[in-house]
């Protein structure tokens, strides 16, 4: 939903459409390429995390506290004596794990109710503009601040770890406005296109006309969000985090990593160093991905 | 070939479509506070058209075709008034089997289908949707679909795309008789097209209205299109249906100014202009705004006091019909 | 509609739509003290509260009533000024916003300036001189930028540049005027790092609209040119999405600010909300998200104002 917040910020409304008809489509597919691999290294390693890591990310060894790289611990150890790139391995399955969820929780409901409101107006049209207009005039991470803080940091849930449930909570209860209104904006425009007049006319039911006709294709932009969203939603994460809000010591997250080595920065600098750059590295391949595939669907 | 005029349905007796005082209003939203307004796209239209034959409907852009055909197809309003075919009314909330008997050609060939499935799927979908055909006979019946408008069967498999626009309109006519319907509507059917495919385009509704006994309702701008196809041409002017007849009547010898300006602004190569014709000048009024008594009053070059104020009646003339203060009695 | 006349009747209007949108903002505020699990009485007033004091404080809040009671408890004390004690000073909410709101103004204010005074140039550089190498530049580091974590910059930034050099201070507000500044320029770059970039780049396709707009078309064909023409066609007709970018960004830049404050060990109404949030202390949570809630709503509403002042097309629609 970040994505989306940020809103012409960001790439996919950028409608200069003529300027980047040429040549979008090879350089769509160099952004895919590039981003997509950056992407599945990620994704490759938060799976085989437990093959990756050569040492538990939590096992502490207060023999060898802060070591330097090299030797056992390739990137050495931190102030408890754990394995800093183990930890940095298994941070990748928490960040992504809970950045996807914080993406595709909100688009899914957000994609049924803005659906819903485009295709078949009345009240629930009407309710989610005036929700739209609320979240654009309001500090939305500020409140997920102040919102985690008053939830507190629960124990793990289901297959979530600590902390997660709550981050996957506050970024649904408002993304998915975001989502509904991309949604929303993309129905109201399809559903009067003549092939879905041509369906409505054949006494196509209008859930049938809703979901074969009008959906497929008012999902583009929003797969493209989707994509930019799990870096943001991995971003905003990581920040709260950093801040004592998100995911919980001693849980290996990128951001909880940057505050718990932050004492030891001066000296010690790849210790806060290697978790923020896997955040961006991540990102920016994601947002590449994200980029290419709005470049490849504007193309068709 | 059957016989059909403006009124009635006569020769064959069989019913096609009947629209009887059709109306379709717009509420158009205004500022703030302000008092929404409301645009009369069609004013109280009664049309028949029998089965096997052809009703053309020309008007300027903006004058109400396309609501018209959107009411009867049942994806318009319908404000008031009734379209019924074969003798049974369909309301606007059409259930499957009322939906079917009126289908539709759009206008723009590129819009009007799915990008998305392939032909195929499509056929497939409306097929089965309607119990028309099941098992094998489904793909049997959508490769029949696709020769009856000239295209391979293998083009099933394709998506929009991989057609040229005459190639797509071929589709968009398959798909409209995939559902056997009684009565075929065409709006701009052809004007997107060029012109030796629009001449093709042109000739397969013809042929298939025969063959198969629908009524065809061709709605065009194209005067010339209408009158090679058409059995019977209404002609529609800011919501009004303000003259209709049989073609030959009707173009040899129209009756309503407004028929008459439209019949000159075509160019002709048969037929020098006489000196001092009607000439149609300017654009038509604003449908928001239109003007009180005889709508077309301020284009007429023959206008009258009477037409400001009294909105003419249709009247039956040798089987015409007209809405002109100028044809008081009728015949 | 005499043009004055409708340029306060937008005005009105403007106003008027602020007053559901003030309800709905201090609606979710108030819900941050209903999402907390168990009797937030309780939460409120700490572990050592006795079981009196709670019910005493849950019916004074009106937590044994109705969700609409307790809102409009909530609506009646916020009008009188009364935000609530902290749970862990016991001091008045509103006496902790007043100490702490200077730096975080300094903060606002600096990273604003900062980055509307990189990202304007910029974005006038790159329109044009479209899909030259600062164009292309500008769009890629765009992307990169959105990803920053911006408490990882500001990290990095004391680590190689305030350390090595001893320029500006490591954490902390300093003393008097120039103390302040120097504080705050790190955060201020730190921000504008990951904001300056993006609002650019949305800035230089507005200003490309405009100069591909006829208008500027037909002042090139009567000769007007080169720093004239971008004056009086292009700044003037591109001011009003620059305006309404940054109003856009204002959340983000607070929350920024938020995050740094807690980076430099900078003691504003920032940091001290991280500690309430973390520490549980629900009424400061509160007060300070209301503070900076009040804050989107208020520069949007200064925004669109003076959109009416800049754009005359604005009052006409």
């Amino acid at each position: 939903m970040t994505a989306a917040l940020v809103d012409p910020l960001i790439d996919p409304l950028d409608n200069s459409v003529n300027e980047r008809r040429s040549a979008a489509s090879g350089r769509g597919r160099a952004k895919l390429v590039v981003g997509g691999s950056l992407v599945a290294a990620f994704v490759l390693v938060a799976v085989f995390a437990g093959a990756i890591a050569p040492h538990d990310p939590l096992k502490q060894d207060l023999l060898h506290r802060l070591a330097d790289p090299g030797g056992a611990h390739l990137l050495g150890t931190d102030a408890l004596g754990r394995d800093v790139f183990s930890r940095l391995v298994y941070a990748t399955r928490v960040d992504l794990r809970v950045g996807v969820l914080c993406a595709v929780v909100p688009m899914l409901v957000g994609t049924l109710v803005g659906a819903t409101a485009g295709f078949y107006g009345g009240v629930a049209d009407t309710l989610v503009t005036r929700l739209i207009d609320l979240v654009q005039s309001f500090p939305v991470l500020v409140f997920f601040l102040a919102l985690l803080g008053a939830l507190g940091i629960p124990q793990a849930f289901l297959f979530l770890g600590p902390g997660e449930l709550p981050v996957v909570i506050v970024f649904a209860a408002v993304g998915w406005i975001v989502y509904a209104r991309l949604i929303r904006g993309e129905v109201l425009r399809v559903r009067e296109l003549d092939y879905v007049q041509a369906a409505r006319a054949a006494g196509l039911s209008r859930p049938r006309v809703l979901l074969r006709h009008v959906l497929p294709n008012a999902v583009n932009q929003t797969i493209v969000y989707v994509v930019l969203d799990v870096g943001l939603a991995i971003l905003a994460m990581a920040t709260l985090s950093f801040l004592g809000l998100g995911i919980p010591a001693p849980v290996p997250e990128w951001g909880a990593m940057i505050a718990e080595n932050r004492p030891y920065f001066a000296d010690q600098w790849w210790l806060v160093v290697t978790p923020g750059l896997s955040v961006s590295v991540l990102g920016v391949g994601l947002a590449l991905v994200g980029d290419g595939l709005d470049d490849l669907l504007k193309q068709s | 070939m059957l016989q059909t005029t403006g009124l009635g349905v006569k020769g064959s007796g069989v019913t096609g479509l009947e629209v009887r005082g059709l109306h379709v209003r717009y509420r158009v939203p205004a500022g703030l506070g302000r008092k929404p307004s409301y645009v009369d796209a069609v004013n109280g239209a009664d049309l028949s058209v029998a089965a096997g034959s052809s009703l053309g409907v020309v008007g300027e852009s903006g004058c109400g075709k396309s609501s018209l055909a959107r009411a009867i197809c049942g994806i318009g309003p319908i404000t008031s008034g009734s379209v019924s075919v074969g003798g049974v009314e369909l309301t606007r909330r059409r259930d499957r089997a009322a939906a079917r008997r009126v289908q539709m050609v759009f206008q723009d060939p590129t819009s009007s289908l799915n990008p998305r499935r392939t032909i195929g799927s499509m056929l497939r979908e409306l097929l089965t949707v309607h119990g028309l055909r099941t098992g094998a006979a489904v793909d049997r019946r959508a490769a029949e679909l696709l020769e009856l408008v000239g295209l391979p069967a293998s083009a099933l498999g394709d998506r929009p795309h991989a057609f040229s626009g005459g190639q797509r309109q071929r589709i968009g006519i398959a798909r409209a008789l995939a559902l056997e319907p009684e009565v075929l509507m065409a709006d701009e059917a052809v004007s997107a097209l060029d012109v030796s495919t629009q001449a093709v385009v042109v000739d397969l509704l013809h042929t298939l209205r025969a063959e198969l006994g629908l009524s065809l309702v061709f709605i065009s701008h194209d005067l010339g299109v209408v009158r090679a196809v058409c059995d019977s041409v209404a002609v529609m002017y800011l919501g009004t249906i303000v003259e209709q007849g049989p073609t030959e009547m009707l173009f040899e010898s129209p009756r309503h100014p407004y028929t008459r300006a439209l019949l000159d602004a075509v160019p002709r190569i048969d037929v020098v202009r006489p000196p001092g014709s009607a000439r149609l000048s300017g654009e038509p009024p604003s449908p928001l705004d239109v003007p009180t008594g005889c709508p077309f009053h301020p284009r007429c070059p023959v206008a009258v006091a009477r037409c400001r104020t009294e909105q003419p009646v249709p009247v039956e003339i040798d089987g015409q019909t007209v809405s002109c203060h100028l044809w008081p009695h009728g015949s | 509609m005499p043009a004055t006349g409708s340029r306060y009747t937008f005005v009105w209007h403007r106003l008027l739509q602020s007053v559901p949108l003030l309800l709905a903002v201090t609606f979710l505020v108030f819900l941050i003290t209903k999402v907390t699990p168990g009797n937030p009485a309780r939460t409120i007033l700490g572990p050592k509260a006795t079981s009196e004091q709670v019910s005493r404080l849950s019916h004074q809040l009106g937590y044994d009533r109705g969700v609409p009671t307790q809102y409009w408890r909530f609506l009646e004390r916020l009008v009188h000024g009364d935000l609530g004690d902290s749970a862990r000073t016991g001091n008045a909410v509103t006496s902790v916003i007043a100490t702490h709101l200077a730096p975080t103004v300094w903060m606002v204010v600096a990273s604003a300036l900062l980055t509307s005074l990189v990202a304007v140039p910029l974005a006038w550089a790159a329109a044009a001189h479209r899909d030259s190498w600062l164009d292309h530049l500008l769009r890629t580091s765009s992307i990169f930028a959105l990803y920053l974590p911006t408490f990882w910059v500001g990290l990095v930034l004391v680590r190689f540049v305030a350390l090595p050099t001893g320029w500006f201070p490591v954490s902390g507000f300093g003393d008097g005027v120039t103390g302040h500044l120097r504080s705050v320029v790190l955060p201020a770059i730190s921000l504008s790092l990951g904001l300056a970039p993006v609002v650019a780049r949305s800035l230089r396709t507005a200003m490309i609209d405009v100069l591909e707009s006829d208008y500027v078309a037909a002042a090139r064909a009567a000769g007007v040119r080169g720093w004239s023409l971008f004056r009086w066609y292009v700044v003037r007709n591109s001011l009003s999405p620059a305006v309404s970018l940054l109003a856009v960004q204002i959340g983000f830049l607070l929350f920024g600010v938020v995050v740094l404050e807690v980076t430099f060990d900078i003691n504003g109404l920032g940091s001290e909300l991280v500690t309430a949030a973390v520490g549980k202390d629900l009424l400061v949570t509160q007060g300070i998200t209301l503070v900076f809630a009040l804050a989107v709503v208020v520069v949007n509403l200064v925004a669109d104002l003076l959109l009416v002042v800049i754009d005359p097309r604005v009052r006409a629609s």
